[in-house]
């Protein structure tokens, strides 16, 4: 009797393995030799700017899946599968993508790898509960939002290019060419933001995520988030109160929030205030209608300066 | 189906989730026969204090863990063997009161909790071999105390009282099981992560005592099944592009409904 049962059992499951393995995709592995070297970079101002370096000479593969919360991503084996068999790995570092920091032991040594944070001016972070000073060095001690520093993105264009250069010593006089048309654009970028945020009425900058400590640093703005450093953190009710109150004394009329995540909070704070909520993009990834209408780094800032402007009354 | 083996990751993975596999549903079967499941799902939520505490001051949170895991074991079990607590109210404090404590530890870090956010679900496709080594020796420890004292808790579980009468020591082995239990707990959340491991050291085990058969029988079948669940659930992850930790506990349902629907009476 519970031979008989278990030998149906065993054929159940018999038949789904097999009916898997004939259903599963045949997953071609590019043996056939690729002209070009690939590259996986991690989030998406990295994907950016490889991409305006390189042109079509490199095969730049994103890893964290456009449109979603790059904080929540980790990689299945289809993605790890692709970064060990690419010549470049770049990640954003700094705590930003806790998986990277474990997988990059574990890479063939045919990958390179980048730590993008070693490499550019971080600023720490300025959670609640701030460290004293002379504390061990550990993960999330710095802010991992960099790339909203605009100098920080051209210190990423001429890392790429010699970083590149190196991989494909063929190409680096066009690699030189794109990085210099690159740091152009993300020069004129910069000059808005400085004279577009010179004269404001209020310089009070509140958004519900700290992600914006680069953008507030660099453009002299007050910078209070509602949360944390992660999205997915939860707002102490003292801290919502002490917002609250902030906004209404120095009569700040919008509340930012970040796209992708819950914006109960900023709602909240914006009824309780009579402020207005508005989206704020912190580029750490890019949303589907965004890709569709090919947006860009530089175009996504753009917008972001117009909502400053008009939220701090600027001239 | 074989080229997913050419990947070291893939055969590291593997041979992890195999080695967690037989530690859960081993250890998993005296927890269910005595009403104990939830203390898996408890000490994975304890173990995530000890990983919050050592991003915190920047020590190795597997440690940590392990050591956080081992200390609420044996308050638990002091709790419920010497103070008469229901196990289940017990459970309930620790695990709730742990989550907390926490969600807490991390804040005030003020850092990048997406760090804890992968002790959550686990990262089994970034297990290195130093991991393995790890894994291998605590896990070869725990299995030998397991089979060793197999027949004694194979008594304690089903009739405490009888057992204590015939002369076991079954305060010592109890607190030597959920010992086990802890480590074996907190070093497979680096795997499957704290929210399913559980799953891994119950499902099994329930599944396998459907079909009605003596203690042996029985915990072999679940060794087996939490076997095929890992192979199963690693290989779909592969082809079908799933997260590893949900496809193998995934797996794990459909074999159980499976044995639920072969058994029916």
């Amino acid at each position: 009797m519970d031979t008989k049962r278990l030998i149906v059992f065993g054929g159940i499951i018999a038949a789904i393995v097999i009916g898997m393995s004939f259903f599963s995709p045949k997953l071609q592995i590019k043996q056939e030799s690729i002209a070009s070297p690939v590259v996986s970079v991690s989030t998406f101002s990295l994907y950016e700017v490889a991409r305006a370096v390189a042109g079509e000479t490199l095969e730049i593969h994103p890893i964290i899946p456009l449109g979603t919360d790059a904080h929540m991503f980790s990689p299945n084996p289809k993605q790890v599968s692709g970064i060990t068999e690419s010549a470049l790995f770049i990640y954003n570092g700094a705590g930003f993508e806790t998986w990277a920091e474990n997988l990059k032991q574990t890479l063939p040594k045919t990958t390179q790898v980048i730590d993008m944070s070693q490499k550019v001016a971080l600023i720490k972070s300025e959670g609640h509960g701030e460290h004293d000073q002379g504390e061990e060095h550990h993960h999330g001690m710095y802010d991992p939002h960099y790339w909203l520093d605009i100098d920080n993105m051209i210190k990423m264009t001429q890392i790429l290019e010699s970083e590149f250069s190196k991989l494909s010593p063929a190409n680096a006089e066009l690699y030189h060419g794109n990085a210099a048309a690159y740091i152009g654009k993300l020069q004129k970028l910069k000059s808005e933001y400085t004279a577009g945020l010179a004269e404001c009425k209020n310089r009070t900058l509140i958004t519900n995520h700290d992600a914006f400590g680069y953008l507030a640093k660099a453009n002299h703005l007050e910078n209070v988030s509602v949360i944390g450093l992660s999205s997915d953190e939860q707002p102490s009710a003292k801290n919502i109160a002490d917002i609250i109150n902030l906004v209404k004394e120095h009569g700040v009329k919008t509340i930012f929030f970040e796209e992708f995540i819950n914006d109960n909070v900023s709602q909240t704070i914006a009824r309780e205030t009579g402020a207005k909520a508005q989206s704020l993009q912190p580029l750490e990834n890019i949303s589907e209608d965004e890709l569709k209408s090919h947006q860009t780094y530089l175009t996504i800032m753009d917008e972001n300066l117009k909502k400053l402007r008009e939220a701090m009354e600027c001239r | 189906m074989m080229e997913m083996l050419h990947y070291p990751f893939m055969q590291r993975a593997f041979v992890a989730g195999l080695m967690i596999a037989v530690l859960a549903s081993l250890s998993g079967s005296f927890i269910v026969l005595r009403r104990y499941s939830l203390l898996s799902e408890t000490l994975a939520h304890v173990s995530l204090v000890g990983v919050s505490v050592g991003l915190l001051f920047g020590m190795s949170p597997l440690w940590m863990a392990v050591l956080a895991s081992l200390v609420a074991s044996w308050m638990i079990e002091y709790l419920r063997s010497v103070h008469g607590m229901y196990s289940d109210s017990v459970l309930a404090i620790f695990l709730s009161g742990s989550l907390a404590l926490a969600i807490v530890i991390v804040s005030l870090a003020g850092s990048f909790n997406a760090s804890l956010f992968s002790y959550l679900f686990g990262s089994i496709l970034s297990v290195s071999v130093e991991d393995l080594w790890v894994m291998g020796i605590f896990g070869s420890l725990a299995m030998a105390l397991l089979l060793v004292f197999f027949k004694e808790l194979y008594f304690i579980a089903f009739d405490e009282d009888v057992a204590r009468a015939g002369g076991i020591r079954v305060t010592m082995l109890n607190f030597m099981l959920v010992s086990v239990i802890a480590i074996i707990i907190a070093l497979s959340i680096r795997v499957v992560g704290t929210l399913l491991i559980g799953a891994l050291m119950v499902i099994p085990a329930v599944a396998a005592i459907r079909f009605g058969m003596g203690f042996y029988p029985t915990t072999l079948l679940s060794i087996g099944l939490a076997l095929i669940s890992v192979l199963i659930g690693l290989s779909a992850s592969y082809f079908f592009s799933l997260p590893s930790g949900a496809a193998i506990v995934l797996c794990l349902l459909v074999l159980f409904i499976i044995a639920l629907v072969v058994n029916r009476r």
